[in-house]
């Protein structure tokens, strides 16, 4: 086991590397640089040497190699730099915006485990049934409906219909609750409705996979009851695969609220990160995009793990 | 077609309101907080002197004053803000400008002639590590001298007749001499000045908090206890003003989504227009160094191929660029009449005549399958469709490129496109502040369409020079018909605003620009 | 351990004997899966919409008419009009072009290049293996917007005949390590096929052994994946479009047209907002349907 754990953090610590390498290396193709989009676009004239004075100052006017080199040493001690537009600490633009968008993922989860494991489960029963068919047509129309677009017709509705729309002030979930549940709702809603059909579908196929293992079968030969079957011996080995889902979709519902975010005006990483994308903020994009590489890397690392636990055949590997 | 009759009831109805009371016979209440939208993203700065966006100018302006201001209720009207009165020398060479008394900073530090010099000097020589975006329009001072504490004298090198306007301008924030000299970068991080409202936080992303500087000059000023400007993607600043979450986006809506925040808000609101446009114009400039666009024929084809007329119509629903006019603001001194507008290439009403006058100048230039491309910015996607789809009914192809801010502007810059949005500084109407991205490249960088005309730089210098208003216009005129019928640039629309304001935000006035009257100070909510 | 998951994996495994006899195929998917017979349909027409757009919209999709601003849809304008007076049943049959061009390019493009990563890293193993699926790694740590957003605004715009080749290649990349891992896994199990020994023994070329011998064996999970990854990278380009660094106005886009203007007209002009929006779920609905009935028909496993 230690030599397994050790193997698959040097992975985890390489793919980081080469990510951060990417993005790097990425972003210096891009034509112009914060400097121009900061000065310039608040018009007026000027001069190239203010220009050449801000990137100096930025770094900018560094080699590439240099540039790189520093950032990576940042990052070996857990320092991402500054915000080339802000000027302030990354660490400190991307803290200031976590809460909400980690807050709606998980909220988004919780909705989508609530919607998906009945009818996972539901599914999977009633193979082949109507039922079955049904479910099935409806979680693929759920992941066909673009969320930025559900999101706008549930925003435009409620103030067609109720004639209110959700607080535009971030309300903190430990002033006031309730207030940051009528907020945070609908998004989480939108995002949790699209995460559901996926779990759903996951679950289903696990399931199905399950019920036709030899040990299943023996049961059923054996006269055991289907619900008990389903209860204590299918579910339990069909939920790995299911909560590997819920990790996975999980980091990558950060990736999701991109666009909800934009939608809803939520003062997320997401908005942070479009608005940074379009200033040419470096700086805080990298820091921004190294945050959602270890947070999936390290979900991955996680189930991983769990799957070594739990199944010995993957430690001996 | 029944909501849009909805709006000009509400505006027939306002308009009314305000005649009949009136600013002066309401009593302003004493309280409450403003909150209202910034719809135009996060400031790249604090600092004036480096600024000229309006997301810039919305957040800060309530914590600065200025040396003169433009009064917003009598546009363009120039009158003191912390000058409490002034005298120009009869050669006009000397400005002489006494301060009013008692004038204290957020810090509790007394403002003098001192604090006034040294923002000035910031702006006109910026030291090392300071931007300073429009030090070109104060080229004509020759020395700023404070002979006491209440009094500063601005001694100009040749007269200028715009001077007290250019000295008005909303962006001359009065810095602190003292913060400036241990660090003359403070008001790019912080903000600290002598306006009627003390910065308190910055989220951003979020939000912009000031609340009343209990100090501030003017005796009972502000009426607010504070304001917040709250950051909002346009979309849900509509959203936001149709759920009555914020009072007011000083930026306007189109009257479209008016019409959808007066069908859900009702009497709530008050609809405001500015009259008959803003004084923001938008233009695509053209780059006279690509070969195809060198030709002053295949140039003035692009502009006969436009039909202003019709095009406004479309513009005037959904965006807020609609009116039509030439290079000066419609509605101000130095405008022309339709009548004389309509004489200026692509501006005739006729314009199958004009357009086959496109098509032949294009032929004989060589150039009847042009292609080209409309470099643009992000927000206004529509100027490239009109222009697209005007440009197709003379055999010209163009493809619209968006792109982001950086690279918008470092492309512009180095002259990569052939067509660029281009928008004019809208502070006030004047030409010698407005026009002077049409100084020759050489001698301005700023000008994109890269042309150098000496007769361009002639008129321009010409018309600074002449103090009579009648002479001075037809020097105007005569600048403004040479650099459209040259081609250099095409004016698309000038702005057009519908300000949507709550209807218990009382002192809002709509003057015809967006960057006067936003100290906040007037501004009260009725209870 | 392939931590991802994908539905899809489980249709790695060798398409069996080749010469499948196509038409009867065909006649054997449209029994045992109606909905995928119907989804295909549905891609058909759309399809022929996009191909034959000349003749099937009724206007040109780029004319303004300002004299009809926002019109309902009515006898004329079946959809409507948008705020600059175009027809808007004929930007979404355009709309249809552009969305199906980028959509099944970049998945072709992500699928070609992934795959062949994956078959490539299969059939060499080793560090060859080692050292691409590191690469791959790299890649799929990212969510898939995340990478196509960056990409896109490095690489600008860059229109070829109208279709924006940029934006092609910021909707495949994403997409390029997800065939790699899938076809990888598929090609590992055809990689022990006697065949492919004997190709070797023969001294075939590593080329001709990968292209002539293993590719042909994966088509069926490629197929499944490509048809997948089109509904995806459809919905792709139109987040993308909405966001603001996807496809440019005036070119008809339906996530375009979901921005900007649209939505403040939702209550004056719903038209404007419904329909886009339905083009893209259904036409994304049809392809993943397409794709599951796809994986369940080639796939041996699922057909119960």
């Amino acid at each position: 086991m230690p030599r397994y754990l050790g193997a698959k953090l040097l992975q985890l610590v390489l793919t980081l590397a080469g990510v951060a390498a990417l993005i790097f290396l990425l972003l210096r193709v891009l034509p112009g640089d914060v400097v121009e989009a900061k000065y310039l676009a608040e018009g007026g004239n000027v001069s190239e040497e203010v220009l050449a004075a801000e990137r100096t100052r930025l770094g900018l006017d560094r080699p590439t190699h240099e540039q790189f080199a520093e950032w990576m040493g940042g990052l070996v001690r857990l320092e991402l730099g500054r915000s080339m537009w802000t000027g302030r600490p990354v660490a400190e633009e991307i803290s200031s915006r976590l809460a909400v968008t980690m807050e709606v993922a998980v909220m988004a989860t919780v909705i989508a485990i609530v919607i998906a494991v009945p009818l996972g489960i539901a599914s999977a029963l009633a193979h082949g049934s109507w039922l079955d068919q049904a479910i099935r047509v409806l979680t693929v129309a759920w992941l066909s409906v673009p969320a930025f677009w559900l999101g706008m017709l549930v925003l435009l509705g409620l103030l067609l219909v109720f004639e209110w729309g959700p607080p535009i002030e971030h309300i903190s979930l430990f002033e006031d609750p309730l207030g940051n549940l009528t907020q945070l709702i609908w998004p989480a809603l939108v995002v949790g409705a699209r995460m559901s059909a996926m779990i759903a579908r996951m679950l289903r196929s696990s399931l199905l996979e399950v019920l036709n293992e030899d040990y299943i079968r023996t049961a059923r030969s054996k006269g055991v009851r289907e619900s008990t079957i389903v209860a204590r011996h299918a579910l339990g080995n069909a939920l790995l695969p299911a909560v590997t889902v819920v990790g996975m979709e999980f980091a990558f519902l950060l990736g999701g609220l991109v666009v909800t975010e934009q939608v809803f005006n939520l003062n997320g990483i997401g908005k942070l990160l479009i608005q940074a994308v379009g200033q040419n903020d470096f700086t805080l994009i990298q820091g921004l995009v190294m945050l959602f590489a270890v947070f999936f890397v390290s979900v991955n690392f996680a189930t991983d793990l769990l799957y070594a636990a739990l199944d010995p055949r993957v430690r001996l590997r | 077609m029944k909501v849009r009759s909805s709006v000009c009831a509400v505006v027939a109805a306002t308009a009314v309101l305000f005649s009949a009371e009136g600013l002066a016979n309401a009593t302003p209440q004493r309280g409450g907080n403003l909150v209202f939208a910034v719809s135009l993203g996060e400031p790249a700065t604090f600092d004036c002197h480096a600024a000229g966006s309006l997301n810039v100018m919305y957040r800060v302006a309530p914590h600065y004053s200025t040396l003169l201001q433009i009064d917003a209720a009598h546009y363009p009207k120039v009158v003191g803000d912390l000058a409490e009165s002034w005298t120009v020398s009869p050669d006009g060479l000397v400005y002489e400008f006494k301060l009013r008394p008692n004038v204290k900073f957020h810090d509790g530090t007394k403002l003098t002639s001192g604090d006034v010099r040294a923002s000035f000097e910031r702006m006109r020589n910026p030291p090392q590590g300071v931007l300073s975006v429009r030090k070109e329009l104060l080229a004509d001072v020759a020395s700023i001298e404070t002979p006491d504490a209440g009094t500063v004298v601005f001694r100009l090198e040749k007269p200028n007749v715009s001077m007290l306007a250019l000295l008005a301008q909303p962006y001359g924030c009065i810095y602190s001499e003292a913060l400036l000299k241990s660090d003359p970068t403070y008001p790019a991080k912080k903000v600290m000045g002598t306006g009627p409202f003390k910065f308190v936080s910055y989220t951003p992303g979020a939000e912009w908090v000031g609340e009343r500087f209990p100090d501030y000059f003017r005796p009972g000023l502000p009426h607010l206890d504070g304001f917040k400007a709250i950051s909002l993607t346009p979309p849900s600043a509509v959203n936001a003003l149709a759920g009555g979450q914020v009072m007011v986006d000083f930026r306007g809506v189109s009257p479209l989504e008016a019409d959808r925040i007066v069908s859900t808000r009702g009497k709530d609101v008050q609809i405001f227009e500015a009259n008959p446009a803003i004084s923001t114009l938008f233009m695509a400039m053209i780059n006279t160094q690509k070969p195809a666009l060198r030709d002053p024929r295949v140039r003035k084809a692009l502009a006969l191929a436009l039909d202003h007329w019709e095009g406004s119509k479309a513009m005037e629903r959904s965006t807020t660029l609609s009116v039509v006019g030439g290079l000066a603001r419609p509605g101000s001194e130095f405008a022309r009449s339709n009548a004389e507008l309509e004489k200026l290439p692509g501006f005739g009403r006729n314009v199958d005549a004009a357009r086959a006058e496109a098509r032949r100048l294009l032929a004989e230039a060589g150039q009847a399958n042009l292609k080209l491309t409309f470099l643009n910015r992000k927000p206004w996607p529509f100027l490239g469709v009109y222009l697209i789809d005007q440009f197709r009914q003379i055999g010209v192809t163009m493809v619209q490129e968006q792109v982001e801010d950086s690279q918008f502007f470092a492309r512009r810059r180095a002259g990569e496109f052939d067509l660029a949005v281009e928008y004019l500084p809208d502070y006030l109407d004047d030409p010698t502040a407005k026009w002077s991205i049409f100084v020759s490249h050489e001698k301005n960088p700023a000008n994109i369409a890269r042309y150098n005309d000496p007769k361009v730089d002639t008129l321009m210098e010409e018309q600074s020079r002449i103090g009579d208003p009648a002479k001075r216009l037809v020097v105007i005129r005569q600048l403004e018909e040479y650099i459209l019928t040259q081609g250099y640039t095409l004016p698309l629309f000038w702005g057009r605003r519908t300000t949507v304001v709550d209807s218990r935000l009382q002192g809002y006035v709509p003057a015809p620009t967006n960057y006067v009257g936003q100290d906040l100070s007037q501004f009260w909510i009725k209870r | 351990m392939e931590a991802m998951a994908v539905p899809f994996e489980r249709a790695a495994r060798p398409a069996g004997r080749r010469g499948l006899r196509w038409l009867k195929g065909i006649g054997r998917f449209a029994r045992e899966q109606p909905l995928g017979l119907a989804s295909a349909l549905i891609i058909l027409v759309i399809l022929f919409a996009g191909v034959f757009a000349v003749w099937v919209a009724p206007y040109d999709p780029l004319a303004t008419d300002f004299a009809k601003l926002l019109l309902p849809p009515d006898a004329t304008h079946w959809a409507g009009t948008d705020e600059f007076g175009r027809d808007i049943f004929s930007r979404l049959v355009y709309g249809a072009r552009t969305a199906l061009i980028l959509g099944i390019c970049s998945s072709l493009l992500g699928g070609i290049a992934g795959g062949l990563l994956g078959v490539t890293s299969a059939y060499f193993g080793g560090w060859v293996d080692t050292v691409l699926q590191r690469f791959v790694d790299i890649l799929l740590s990212l969510p898939v917007i995340i990478l196509a957003l960056i990409v896109a605004a490095v690489l600008g715009r860059h229109e070829i005949y109208g279709i924006d080749a940029n934006l092609m290649f910021a909707v495949a990349i994403p997409y390029m390590p997800k065939a790699a891992r899938v076809i990888r896994a598929a090609a590992l199990t055809v990689r022990t096929m006697p065949y492919i020994d004997a190709a070797r023994a023969a001294g075939f070329s590593h080329p001709r052994i990968v292209l002539g011998h293993m590719a042909p064996n994966l088509a069926a999970p490629w197929l499944v994946l490509v048809s997948a990854f089109t509904a995806q990278t459809i919905l792709l380009e139109a987040a993308l479009s909405y966001l603001g660094v996807g496809v440019t106005d005036p070119t008809p886009s339906w996530g375009l047209m979901l921005s900007g203007v649209a939505v403040q007209s939702f209550s004056q002009a719903p038209w404007t907002v419904i329909f886009p929006g339905l083009a893209i779920s259904l036409t994304v609905f049809a392809f993943s349907l397409l794709g599951d009935a796809l994986r369940d028909t080639l796939d041996p496993k699922f057909r119960h």
